[in-house]
């Protein structure tokens, strides 16, 4: 017995797993990030940034080459969409002017889908991608602040799941991680909401859940962000439904949806902030219905 | 260029490409479910280990554990485990082989292969991970040890060229400060 207290490379073994799973332990936890690791991740970020702009340079004009081979295609077909522009133009117009006056009306200025964005560039991406994560190059001195929703032109991706001083952390909607999760509304003829709860890698598809039973959702409905449950704003587009299935206990539906962004290739990212407030909610939710 | 800071600096740039390689890697040009992981740092701790210096390696591999875990899983404790972990097994079975490019690139090999289905076993123990194993190997573990392959046949000539000159101008200093 004593001569096994005496081994002093089991002892130090041993205490280094206790050491290891605590620090798995402690650094599971939903958490905002302490300053050593603020510090390295600021100190790596500015490496990767003059790592990445060279990257991102070549790979414009590997794109740019690749997009005047396919121009006089392009240029064809938005022609023939220029005139259907004109039109939605002056709608959106009219639409947008009325809806300033109603809103003027009952003295409301900001609303839940109201937001400012940030544009931000990509400098690194977890190479190991069991939790999907990007690294962008703009932080809290730029006004990025954790929870905010990320974009792309064509949907939204994910959330700041960290944000350092110059660069932050964007967690993907494809991240298997239980606090991955995004109150969604599903746009039928009255608003369906749902929860983003995983994602499925074999059909790459977003699975939402918690649907109420008596809701009739389709196939090819759009999904968009609801604006209730988190701090992103009203009206992001995430995508749109593929498949409907019940659940095993009868009393709500599960929706896989297709993403309408896509999760590879992301050099542009929009960081959208909402301007209401999240301490307003409540009043904000019971307007918006 | 003084030359103690010439591993360091490798080190780094590895830790630089590989961190925006993911980014632009054609996942396209297979198929979409199919990820490819570059482990261009591992495998440079590992040539400083084999060529270098053993007891630099260990420590460098470490550091960069701690840096991979911060800057990008986040979960601390699992580079920071992992990668010492593989460097000192690879230090161990090192000790009966000779150093050459041939058996170094079957420990890699090894390594690469235990270093991935380690990280995997340790995800689904904390269920940040819900693919089973058969899925792991067919989409994720092989096409990352021929990627991985690729880029050792490329860089492992000169990567060791450049090491063992170093550890030869290392122990001559050695030698001549006793």
């Amino acid at each position: 017995m004593p001569q096994f207290f005496m081994n002093k490379r089991l002892i130090i073994l041993l205490a280094g797993i206790i050491i290891l799973v605590a620090l798995i332990g402690f650094s599971l936890r939903e958490r905002e990030l302490t300053w050593p690791e603020q510090f390295v991740k600021d100190s790596a970020g500015f490496l990767q940034n003059i790592v990445a702009k060279p990257a991102h340079l070549v790979s414009n004009i590997v794109e740019g080459v690749s997009d005047i081979k396919k121009t006089y295609d392009e240029n064809k077909v938005l022609k023939e969409r220029l005139d259907e522009y004109a039109q939605i133009k002056v709608k959106a117009d009219r639409l947008e002017k009325e809806n300033e006056e109603l809103k003027a009306l009952i003295e409301k200025e900001k609303d839940l889908a109201s937001y400012t964005t940030h544009h931000a560039t990509v400098i690194a991406r977890n190479p190991d991608r069991w939790n999907e994560a990007l690294t962008i190059d703009k932080g809290e001195v730029h006004g990025v602040k954790q929870g905010m929703a990320v974009v792309t032109a064509e949907g939204m991706i994910g959330k700041i799941k960290s944000a350092g001083r110059i660069t932050s952390t964007v967690q993907l909607l494809s991240t298997v991680d239980r606090t991955n999760r995004v109150h969604v509304t599903i746009q039928g003829k009255s608003d369906i909401y749902g929860l983003i709860e995983g994602f499925d890698l074999k059909t790459q598809q977003l699975i939402v859940k918690q649907i109420p039973f008596e809701e009739k959702v389709k196939k090819d409905m759009d999904v968009v962000t609801s604006g209730l449950a988190n701090i992103f704003p009203k009206g992001l587009y995430i995508g749109k439904v593929v498949k409907v299935e019940h659940d095993q206990n009868g009393l709500t539906q599960t929706a896989y949806v297709k993403p309408a962004a896509n999760f590879y290739n992301i050099e542009n990212v929009i960081v959208v902030e909402r301007e209401l407030e999240s301490q307003m909610d409540g009043e904000g939710q019971g307007e918006s219905s | 260029m003084n030359k103690q800071w010439w591993i360091p600096l490798i080190i780094v740039i590895a830790f630089g490409i590989e961190s925006i390689v993911p980014n632009f890697l054609p996942v396209y040009f297979f198929s979409q479910y199919v990820i490819i992981v570059p482990r261009i740092l591992f495998i440079v701790l590992l040539f400083i280990t084999v060529f270098y210096d053993e007891k630099q390696g260990q420590l460098y591999a470490f550091l960069s554990g701690v840096v991979m875990d911060i800057v990008f899983t986040e979960i601390i404790g699992i580079y920071i485990f992992w990668y010492p972990a593989t460097i000192y097994l690879v230090r161990k079975v090192m000790k009966y082989w000779h150093n050459n490019l041939f058996v170094t690139g079957l420990v890699a090999f090894i390594a690469v292969t235990f270093l991935e289905t380690g990280i995997f076993w340790i995800h689904a123990i904390l269920n940040t991970v819900d693919v089973p194993f058969k899925y792991f190997v067919e989409h994720r573990l092989i096409p990352t040890l021929i990627f991985n392959f690729i880029i050792y046949l490329v860089f492992s000539y000169p990567l060791k060229k450049r090491l063992v000159k170093l550890a030869k101008m290392k122990s001559e200093e050695s030698m001549f400060q006793s």
